[in-house]
């Protein structure tokens, strides 16, 4: 956003785009399989479109300097409701906007919470989620259930032209959105503001509550987008699902060159951070990794791609390494 | 000055420090001889502090020595220094609210028993005499939360006194946020320090406040080292040339002196703001007060008397538990800055960098912040029309700068000043709250920002401005009002005000509580 | 030149007297100390539940439910000491699997060493903590970021140990199930341990310097600075005697269950923030007492049995679990709000 900061920013995302370069050269050596139009969407609309959807709600939370952690919970609880709302015939274009409007709520719950007593979102969300999980538990009762009607199916098992699944369309049309949003409009400038200093904003006229509100509804609405093509997806509908996705999402917005701190960040870097997840996903996945150790990788990934951001490039990150080594006694 | 043979407490040569390119230090060299009170003065920008906190340890300096008794010491942290027996007191003290007066004065060196434990009997009855020593009525188990600044100060001083100390003390500003008995208090207790043969390095902007108590002077300035005297040899005059490198007249550049003709200096206009009885629940109460267009009204008063507070109050930041404000005769129920600002009333917060300005946006995405919505439709942003309000404003008040993509945070203070003013302006309000607007600013810039409150003043403007700088409050008030202890203590037009008043009237601390 | 403020002599007015002043400073004092108020809560709780249910006082009730609370009450005491720092540990459930995986298998492998392998386990623990206290204090991330990375590297660590097996507590030497059973005194080893480590480290926070500066730097981190306190050290130390406890509770754990599996303590970490904030450990960090977060870790066992006993869903139990740390966050703040009030007319109404 500043002259300073445009070309250590520019250096991220090319980096993200080697690094998927080499992801998928790794893919292509470790299996036969990987190189194939059909079987690079349809894994990435396995390992990302959910991922994503949810992905892009964080980065708006995130950029105004918060954290939900209870979005997976509200995909579950929107899941959860689809499928009450199949059993009753409610039809999808009504189904739809009730199911938004409730992940909606639930985020502008977290939101006010954050908001009215000032408290850390952390904790907050922590407990929202446990609570949204536990609701969507209630409600949805032992088992689950997988006879939904095709129109509820159709956004996370079809494709656009029989070429580009739909999910992905979708992302890559929110991703736009959200692009326009953050950086072409009143809001998305009020979002960066009050991450960088919601003390300043605040004395410049931002109004840093509703801001920070809104933020947390958009997270949300993108929860209960995500639960539309989760149940497609995956065809089923119970109340754990997604429940160690928070992980791949947190990773996805901090590798994408988010600052976990709030007000910088773009939505062209999370998109990069996303293929470059599906893309070592997929390879790992045609590689036979053990889920575990596929987790592994993630949150080691995570963790390095903090400790470079948090020392501003590679360079920086092992100089300070040294430094601490060296004034450690 | 070479006349006593013995080694120097503290012997500074050739101290260089930069902070992102600005030279904060340039080369300082001094010594401070055991068992005197040494002055260090300067202007703000100086280098004052800096110089201070690179011998306390809290940062490191560039290139130079320091020589401690003739030993050479480089502290890296603050408890290293101490143990070798150099503390220092920072201006704007920070304490821990959530723990009591004895343990944050014995935080890190607590008196330990045979098992290493912490002795809280002997650390309670060693806060309690020293508190006694100072003459500070705290209880040492009061929460420092509900301290007030000065007693928090006091509690600071304390910390100093209980460990370490014995060979070098530096007090940055100490007397700023006190009242003169308290400061009299200190004073004593500085001396009976130099008796035992502690130096004390006192850091101030003015020399007559320590009067009677120095033994030498060393002035810097710009981040050099100008002299180092004898207090007997020096008078304030000679101070000041020392310190501002120019005489007094050179100061104000074009700008009359007329704080003696008592002529308001533009036209009385329509009435813009009025406060009435105003409060804040344990912050201020009973404020009240008018405001015209093209007049400047000086807040005057002690640091933490709440003078802030009541113009945050205002502008909507906390709204009040009592009273009423009304903008151009119309009652107001205050709910955010939003909201004043788009009824015309805009605040310039004393913290530049962290409540005036967002450092790490660049001038332009400063400059628009609070206009945006205004410039764009349905909540899209307008480039063009954003970049040619910001480029009129920042060539209106010469900001420097590369181009208006340059993070703020790249700019000199006064430039940054200038941004925000820059932001206030594009608003065009009808009234401006301007809080220490010139507080840590060159001596140009400053005048230059006296030049722009008076020039926006004649054109129609109400300006409120607070100010702890007694020159400035006497030349820019057209009135001047005077808070203490959250209470408004004295209210003054242009030919009453007088040094004296002013500060009479400041240091009526907790005495309308009583009445 | 800028000329500060003085002024000729003006009498101090003293502080503190009036009987109204102790009146209000013993209300703030009260307030201050949340575990007396967490305390109130479980009395009425376990009243509430024993007028429900004639079964929910009996001595075997009650003993259950300290039972099931001695280790939560340990990892509570773990999960408190990093949250005054003001931070956060979410990978506690994930150290606890990785700690008894790998410790009792070590066990296993050895039993004759006897019980001096229950270090084992506990230095696995604090080895996790060293991880996370690098990572947060030296690495400078955020906690949440890095313990949720950490929390899945921990479990991952641990499938990878196990490499799909699992330990069966038969195969144990018989001196780790009898932790779990044995009695001294009359009172279960379990709850022995879970007093000894509230009683050592509220000792730890009360009366030792690192204690106190854990308190300091949660309180004012900026203060730390100017202190001179090594804020990173602090925080570092935090981390590895919380993961040394953690690894404790580990070690508990297993010895309570009969199949060790990596899959161990899944979600612990929300158990144990939620035992921590209904404790009364202010989540913005430098307040909160060891015996709060035990009482906190008490009283979620209380409702949970209570719940079980009216014939609660477990969802039932899960969710108020989760809004009891909203709940409890939300009078956490308005607790802090009221205090600084109170400070604040403290100041004001002082006479002259």
């Amino acid at each position: 956003m500043t002259a300073a900061a445009a070309p250590r920013a520019f250096v991220w995302e090319l980096t993200l785009a080697v690094l998927i370069l080499l992801a998928a050269i790794w893919a292509s050596l470790t299996s036969p399989f990987y190189l194939s139009f059909d079987q690079i969407t349809f894994s990435l609309q396995q390992s990302v479109a959910v991922v994503g959807l949810i992905a892009l709600g964080l980065v708006a939370v995130v950029v105004v300097g918060e954290i939900d952690i209870s979005l997976p919970a509200i995909l579950a609880l929107g899941n959860i409701l689809f499928m009450h709302l199949a059993v009753m015939n409610c039809p999808i274009w009504l189904a739809v906007p009730l199911v938004l409007v409730v992940c909606a709520l639930a985020g502008l719950f977290n939101g006010l919470l954050v908001v009215a007593f000032g408290l850390p979102s952390l904790a907050v969300t922590l407990g929202a989620m446990g609570a949204y999980r536990a609701l969507a538990l209630l409600l949805a009762g032992q088992e689950g259930f997988a006879d939904f009607p095709a129109d509820y199916l159709w956004l996370g098992s079809s494709s656009v032209a029989d070429v580009l699944p739909a999910s992905l369309v979708l992302v890559a049309l929110a991703a736009l959105l959200f692009g326009f949003v953050m950086h072409g409009t009143v809001l998305g400038r009020c979002f960066f503001a009050c991450g960088l200093n919601a003390r300043a904003a605040r004395l410049s006229g931002v109004r840093v509550r509703l801001v920070k509100t809104t933020a947390f509804t958009i997270g949300g609405v993108m929860a209960g987008l995500a639960s539309l093509v989760y149940i497609g997806q995956f065809q089923s509908a119970r109340a754990d699902n997604a429940s160690d996705i928070l992980l791949f999402v947190v990773t996805a917005v901090v590798l994408g060159g988010v600052d976990i701190f709030g007000g910088r960040g773009n939505v062209v870097g999370v998109l990069l951070s996303l293929l470059l997840l599906g893309t070592l996903k997929n390879g790992m996945g045609l590689a036979n990794v053990a889920g575990s150790v596929q987790t592994l990788v993630i949150g080691t990934l995570l963790i390095v791609s903090v400790l470079i951001a948090q020392g501003g490039s590679w360079t920086g990150a092992f100089r300070r390494l040294r430094i601490r080594a060296a004034s450690k006694p | 000055m070479s006349d006593r043979a013995a080694t120097p407490r503290l012997a500074l040569s050739g101290i260089v420090k930069s902070f992102g390119g600005i030279h904060a230090l340039k080369g300082v060299s001094f010594d401070v001889r055991p068992g005197e009170i040494h002055a260090l003065l300067g202007e703000n920008g100086a280098g004052k502090s800096t110089l201070v906190k690179i011998v306390s340890g809290l940062q490191t300096a560039d290139a130079g020595e320091i020589r401690l008794d003739g030993e050479l010491v480089r502290f890296k942290t603050p408890m290293e220094a101490r143990e070798a027996g150099v503390v220092a007191v920072y201006q704007d003290p920070k304490l821990f609210p959530h723990l009591d007066v004895a343990e944050n004065i014995f935080m890190g060196v607590q008196p330990l028993d045979r098992l290493g434990t912490i002795d809280n009997r002997r650390m309670y009855r060693r806060a309690r005499a020293l508190l006694a020593d100072l003459d500070a009525d705290l209880d040492p188990t009061a929460m420092v939360a509900g301290l007030s600044i000065g007693e928090v100060q006091f509690v600071e001083f304390a910390r100093a006194m209980a460990e370490g100390a014995d060979r070098l003390l530096f007090l940055d500003e100490p007397t700023a946020a006190l009242t003169p008995s308290e400061t009299e208090r200190l004073f004593r207790v500085v001396r009976r320090l130099r008796d035992k043969g502690t130096s004390i390095v006192f850091i101030s902007h003015r020399l007559e406040e320590l009067e009677g108590l120095v033994d030498t002077v060393t002035v810097l300035r710009d981040g050099a080292h100008v002299a180092t005297q004898s207090a007997a040899a020096l008078d304030e005059t000679a101070v000041v040339k020392l310190m501002v490198g120019r005489s007094l007249d050179q100061l104000y550049p074009g700008e009359p002196d007329r704080s003696a003709s008592g002529s308001p200096a533009s036209p009385r206009g329509p009435e813009r703001l009025r406060v009435e009885n105003l409060g804040l629940r344990g912050t201020f109460d009973g404020i009240s007060f008018s405001l015209h267009g093209g007049e400047i009204v000086a807040m005057a008063g002690l640091v933490g008397a709440g003078r802030s507070e009541i113009a945050q109050t205002i502008f909507g930041l906390t709204p009040p538990t009592t009273g009423s404000v009304f903008l151009d005769g119309d009652e107001v129920r205050i709910t955010s800055p939003r909201q004043m600002l788009d009824l015309g009333l805009a605040y310039l917060p004393e913290d530049r960098d962290g409540e005036g300005l967002i450092p790490r946006l660049s001038i332009l995405r400063n400059i628009v912040l609070p206009l945006m919505g205004r410039l764009g439709r349905f909540g899209v942003v307008a480039p063009q029309r954003e970049r040619a309000i910001a480029r009129t404003f920042a060539t209106n008040l010469q900001i420097k700068a590369g181009n208006l993509e340059q993070a703020v945070a790249t700019l000199s203070g006064g430039n940054r000043q200038k941004v925000v003013l820059g932001k206030w302006l594009a608003m065009n309000p009808g009234v401006l709250i301007l809080d220490e607007p010139t507080h840590g600013i060159d001596v140009g810039t400053k005048a230059q920002v006296h030049r722009i409150a008076r020039a926006l003043a004649e054109k129609g403007l109400a300006i409120l401005l607070i100010s702890s700088d007694l020159p400035e409050v006497l030349r820019m008030g057209d009135r001047v009002i005077v808070i203490a202890d959250g209470r408004m203590t004295g209210s003054f037009s242009r030919a009453e005000a007088t040094q004296e008043k002013i500060m009479t009237a400041a240091s009526q601390r907790g005495r309308k509580a009583a009445a | 030149m800028s000329v500060r403020l003085t002024a000729p002599a003006v009498p101090n007015p003293s502080a503190h007297s009036g009987a109204a002043q102790a009146r209000r400073r013993r209300r703030m004092r009260l307030m201050q100390n949340r575990a007396l108020g967490v305390a109130l809560f479980l009395v009425l709780l376990c009243v509430f539940f024993a007028a429900l249910n004639p079964n929910f006082a009996s001595v075997g009730n009650l003993n259950t439910i300290a039972l099931n609370a001695a280790i939560l009450v340990v990892v509570a005491c773990a999960e408190a000491m990093v949250v005054i720092t003001r931070n956060y540990d979410l990978s506690v459930g994930s150290t606890v699997a990785l700690a008894s995986y790998v410790g009792l298998d070590v066990i296993r492998i050895c039993p004759h060493a006897g019980p001096i392998l229950i270090l084992v386990p506990v230095a696995l623990g604090a080895l996790c903590g060293v991880v996370n206290g690098a990572l947060v204090a030296y690495g400078r991330l955020p906690s949440v970021v890095a313990t949720l990375g950490t929390m899945s590297i921990f479990r991952g660590l641990a499938f990878l140990y196990a490499n799909g097996g699992q330990i069966n507590g038969k195969d144990l030497p018989a001196w780790v199930a009898g932790t779990a059973t044995s009695h001294v005194f009359g009172l279960s080893v379990l709850i022995l341990v879970a007093c000894a480590v509230v009683a050592l480290a509220s000792f730890m926070l009360g009366k030792l310097r690192i204690g106190r500066k854990i308190y300091a730097i949660g309180s004012n981190p900026e203060a730390a600075v100017s202190y001179g306190l090594d804020a990173r050290a602090v925080v570092f130390k935090a981390y590895v005697m919380a993961g040394l406890l953690t690894g404790l509770a580990a070690y508990l754990f297993a010895a309570r269950a009969s199949w060790i599996v990596p899959y161990l303590a899944q979600g612990l970490e929300l158990t144990a923030l939620a035992a921590v904030v209904i404790g009364g450990v202010s989540v913005l960090g430098g307040s909160g007492t060891m015996l709060g977060a035990a009482l906190g870790a008490l009283t979620l066992a209380t409702l949970d049995n209570g719940l079980v006993l009216l014939g609660a869903s477990e969802f039932t139990r899960q969710f108020i679990q989760g809004a009891a740390i909203v709940i409890a966050v939300v009078i956490d703040a308005i607790v802090q709000r009221r205090l600084q009030d109170l400070l604040k007319t403290m100041r004001s109404r002082r006479p002259a």
